[in-house]
């Protein structure tokens, strides 16, 4: 559904995306990831058509965004990370003006916004002017215009910030139920743990250049293969972990603060199970062993080097 | 004293001013203008006989000249005084510190004054540059520089009271030239009733006026009445400004900004109803808007005039600004002069349509929408017109009655209908030319601030273009505004046929292409709009 080739975009003195390839399918909850200025920003206005790229260049639902930007338009709903509102609006209104500047007409205009309305849970505020919302709610209501010319496609830039634990939930919900209808969604966030709960596949970005993409799956097999374990033994820790250091899978053994053995496996080992033997083997009884548990968060500080541009 | 002159906000106003390349560029294009109008001069000396006097001329319309640029500059000035922090919210950070409302007052309204005194001030040397050639007096000088500083005080205090009150800084302004332009205009009742006879009022708060009769008796038997009371006046003001200062926080001003917002509801019910509005979403949202800020300025400007014209035509008063000559150009020149006013609305008004929707960040998502650059511009010029329009057909209306009831006296032979007709066509032009010029202005600023900004200088250079070229404008062309151009007794240009005019064609030709440009520009602006990012 979106495809970039070679996507790059070169500010006066600084290349904030470089070569940026990504793949993402129809029905895909893709999450967009980086630090700040990393380029998400940017890799999403040019999918929106409303930055040119240097070079490069992405289709959405095969067209092109050189040269198709309306066909582009028609098929993509786009929220901005930063986006204004009309003060002295209702909010129904609001709705109502981008329905209408959607081409939408007559009932079904009315119908529309009421939907979406309910769909953000908004309906209480209608009649209230579009600056007397919570930013939060200015959020949710940004949700709302989105939707209301049905797009294919979502590009969301940080459509989560400043929303309430229960309102983060509720659009992952409503996120994830968009996805069953058969949109494709692209999501930048900084919330790591809401992205890891909604999305199957992810993009890592950091300086513009893509640090990964795929499925969330692989990304999280890929660092929870390099073997961390946790491990409490009946004897002195220190002597253990001395003692194991040594094995030629081993690539660093220590104790922890709260007096367990830390033991980093080489991904040379065939699996983790030679590191309760061998310890057993030197006379270590183990008492628990639990291997660490894997989130977007570490997946996320393991792939970048935190170099904010 | 710290306390009392809002140290701090006057020093960090007065800094902000003064890091602005902008402002340099407004004293500049006032700097620039007034040079070249005062090289014209010394270049069309006859002889050394006629020097004097020409130059004295000069002295005065150099003081003119100055006095209506800075009646351009100073309401804008002062307008966003408090609008400015408002919208950044830091007018509730500014009460809270230990400045105290009489600080922020002054403070607010000092940074404004200072500035438009320093911009009248630096125009100070050419006018002394008068004396060595003689004809205008040492103390002449003086009093005319005191009288472009009340106009700047009144402006100022008006404005900084005016920006308390309203929400948008445009609108501020708008309403503060509106409110000073009658103010200004005044009339004095000689001919009036005999109850009225003589009364003269508003020579008190009329720098103007003193400055007219100085012009027209020579004389300074007036100066002094606006000495005196426009400071009464401007500290009036002021002390308004700091009775309603806490109101802003508690309930009372928002009442003002509930009392917008329900006359625009009211308005808005109308749209509602009507399916057709839906078909120009933009022109929609734009008039929507129609009776809440904007409308003000129109209230206020139709208030001002009913009461104006009214007394005018009630008691028999003649506005004084125009003395005691009687023709049909002296008639018209007020109205032409508002009819000007309203084409810098237009501009202003304009300049703001694409930069505020920039500013705002709701412009990438109209973008995304299948509106049509075609669509968009045409919708914002149907509501800028709907906005302006009306203000400006008063002034037309009143030409027309003008120029087919009574009996103009035209300095040769015209037929009044004919010059009717020509009237209203070349401000039909002349409004659209501004009107396009705002849109090109908006086109290429990110910031509405900025775009007016930008209007300003622009309008600034080009008044005083048309002023120095009367023949290239149509509108002063005309309405015999050439009253105000240094070369109205050499030449006699209130002959609308002359010279002038055959040179007034292919610039009004070249006005209407330009004016299709701008809108070929924008549209296409608007159609491939294309973030730079620079
Ligand atoms: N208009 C612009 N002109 C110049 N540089 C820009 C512009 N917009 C973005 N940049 C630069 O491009 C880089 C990427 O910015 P971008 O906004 O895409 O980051 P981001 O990943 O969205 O960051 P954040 O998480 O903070 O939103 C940054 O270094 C930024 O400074
Ligand atoms: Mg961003």
């Amino acid at each position: 559904m979106i495809e970039t080739k070679n996507l790059t975009k070169v500010f006066k003195n600084i290349t904030a995306v470089k070569n940026l390839n990504i793949s993402i399918d129809e029905g895909d909850i893709y999450g967009f990831i980086g630090p700040n200025g990393a380029g998400k920003t940017t890799t999403i206005k040019m999918l929106a058509t409303l930055m040119r790229p240097t070079s490069g260049t992405a289709f959405l639902g095969g067209h092109n965004i050189n040269g198709e930007s309306r066909q582009v338009r028609r098929l993509i709903g786009y929220m901005p990370d930063f986006f204004g509102v009309y003060e002295d609006m209702k909010v129904s209104e609001y709705l109502e003006f981008f329905a209408a500047a959607y081409r939408i007409r007559g009932p079904a205009r009315r119908r529309i916004v009421k939907d979406v309305l309910a769909l953000t849970d908004l309906e209480y505020k209608r009649n209230e002017l579009v600056q007397a919302l919570s930013r939060g709610m200015q959020q949710r209501l940004g949700l709302a215009r989105v939707l209301i010319h049905d797009p294919k496609v979502l590009l969301l830039d940080e459509p989560a910030s400043g929303l309430d634990p229960r309102a983060r939930i509720e659009i992952r919900e409503l996120l994830k139920e968009l996805q069953r209808m058969g949109k494709t969604i692209l999501i930048s966030s900084h919330i790591l743990s809401e992205l890891g709960e909604m999305c199957n596949s992810i993009g890592i970005i950091e300086q513009g250049k893509l640090v990964f993409s795929g499925d969330l799956e692989t990304v999280m097999e890929e660092v929870r293969g390099k073997g961390l374990l946790f491990i409490r033994v009946d004897g002195d820790c220190t002597e253990a972990a001395d003692a194991i250091c040594n094995h030629r899978f081993v690539t660093k053994a220590e104790v922890t603060e709260n007096g367990e053995l830390f033991v980093q496996v080489s991904s040379k080992a065939p699996n983790l199970s030679f590191v309760s033997e061998a310890l057993v083997e030197m006379g270590f009884p183990i008492l628990a062993m639990k291997e660490e548990e894997v989130d977007l968060e570490d997946v996320f500080m393991r792939l970048t080097k935190g170099v904010v541009s | 004293m710290d306390r009392f002159l809002g140290t701090a906000l006057l020093e960090k106003d007065l800094v902000f001013y003064c890091v602005r390349k902008r402002y340099y560029a407004i004293l500049g294009a006032m700097l620039g203008a007034l040079f070249l109008a005062f090289v014209i001069h010394v270049v069309s000396f006859g002889d050394l006989a006629s020097a004097t006097e020409t130059i004295r001329q000069f002295g005065f319309s150099f003081f003119a000249y100055q006095a209506a640029l800075l009646f351009l500059l100073g309401p804008f000035f002062s307008a966003n005084a408090f609008i400015s922090e408002k919208e950044r919210n830091c007018l509730g950070l500014l009460y809270l510190t230990s400045m105290g409302k009489v600080g922020i007052v002054v403070g607010k309204f000092l940074s404004r004054f200072i500035l438009l005194e320093l911009f009248a001030a630096a125009c100070l040397p050419m006018a002394v540059a008068c004396l060595f050639i003689g004809g205008i007096s040492p103390r002449e000088i003086f009093i005319l520089f005191i009288l472009v500083s009340l106009m700047n005080l009144l402006a100022c205090a008006l404005g900084t009271l005016l920006s308390l009150v309203l929400y948008r800084t445009l609108v501020a302004a708008m309403v503060t030239y509106i409110v000073l332009a009658f103010l200004f205009a005044g009339f004095d009742l000689k001919q009036g009733t005999a109850f009225w006879q003589g009364s003269q009022w508003n020579l008190w708060i009329n720098p103007i006026n003193a400055f007219n009769q100085m012009n027209i008796d020579r004389t300074f038997t007036e100066y002094w009445k606006p000495m005196i009371g426009v400071p009464v006046a401007s500290l009036m003001l002021l002390l308004v400004s700091y009775i309603i200062l806490p109101y802003y926080f508690g309930e009372g001003l928002s009442s003002v900004k509930r009392g917008l917002l329900w006359l625009q509801e009211k308005t808005a019910r109308k749209y509602r109803r009507a399916e057709g509005v839906w078909d120009d979403p933009i022109y929609w949202k734009y008039s929507r808007g129609f009776l809440g800020q904007t409308g003000v300025v129109i209230f206020v400007f139709l208030i001002s005039a009913i009461v104006y014209v009214g007394l005018l035509y009630l008691i028999g008063g003649r506005t004084s600004l125009l003395g005691d000559k009687k023709s049909f150009f002296d008639e018209i020149v007020l109205l032409s002069l508002s009819l000007y006013g309203v084409f810098l609305l237009t501009t202003l008004l304009a300049s703001t349509v694409l930069a505020g929707e920039k500013e705002n960040g709701t412009l990438p998502l109209l973008l995304v929408t299948p509106i049509t650059g075609r669509q968009f511009i045409i919708g914002k010029v149907k509501g800028i017109i709907r906005t302006s329009g009306p203000v400006a057909l008063l002034p037309i209306i009143h030409v027309i009655i003008l120029a087919v009831r009574h009996d103009p006296q035209f300095k040769k032979p015209v037929i009044p209908f004919g010059y009717a007709v020509l009237f209203i066509l070349l401000a039909v032009i002349a409004y659209f030319f501004f009107l396009g010029q705002g849109l090109y202005i908006s086109l290429r600023q990110d910031s509405a601030r900025r775009a007016t900004m930008i209007s300003l200088v622009v309008i600034v250079i080009e008044n005083i273009f048309f002023f120095l070229f009367p023949g290239l404008n149509p509108i002063l062309l005309t309405t015999g505004l050439q009253k105000f151009s240094i070369h109205m007794e050499q030449s006699g240009s209130n002959d609308w046929l002359g010279p002038g005019s055959i040179l007034a064609i292919p610039f009004l030709c070249l006005e209407v292409l330009v004016l299709c440009l701008f809108y070929f520009e924008s549209v296409k602006w608007f159609n491939t709009f294309i973030d730079r990012g620079d």
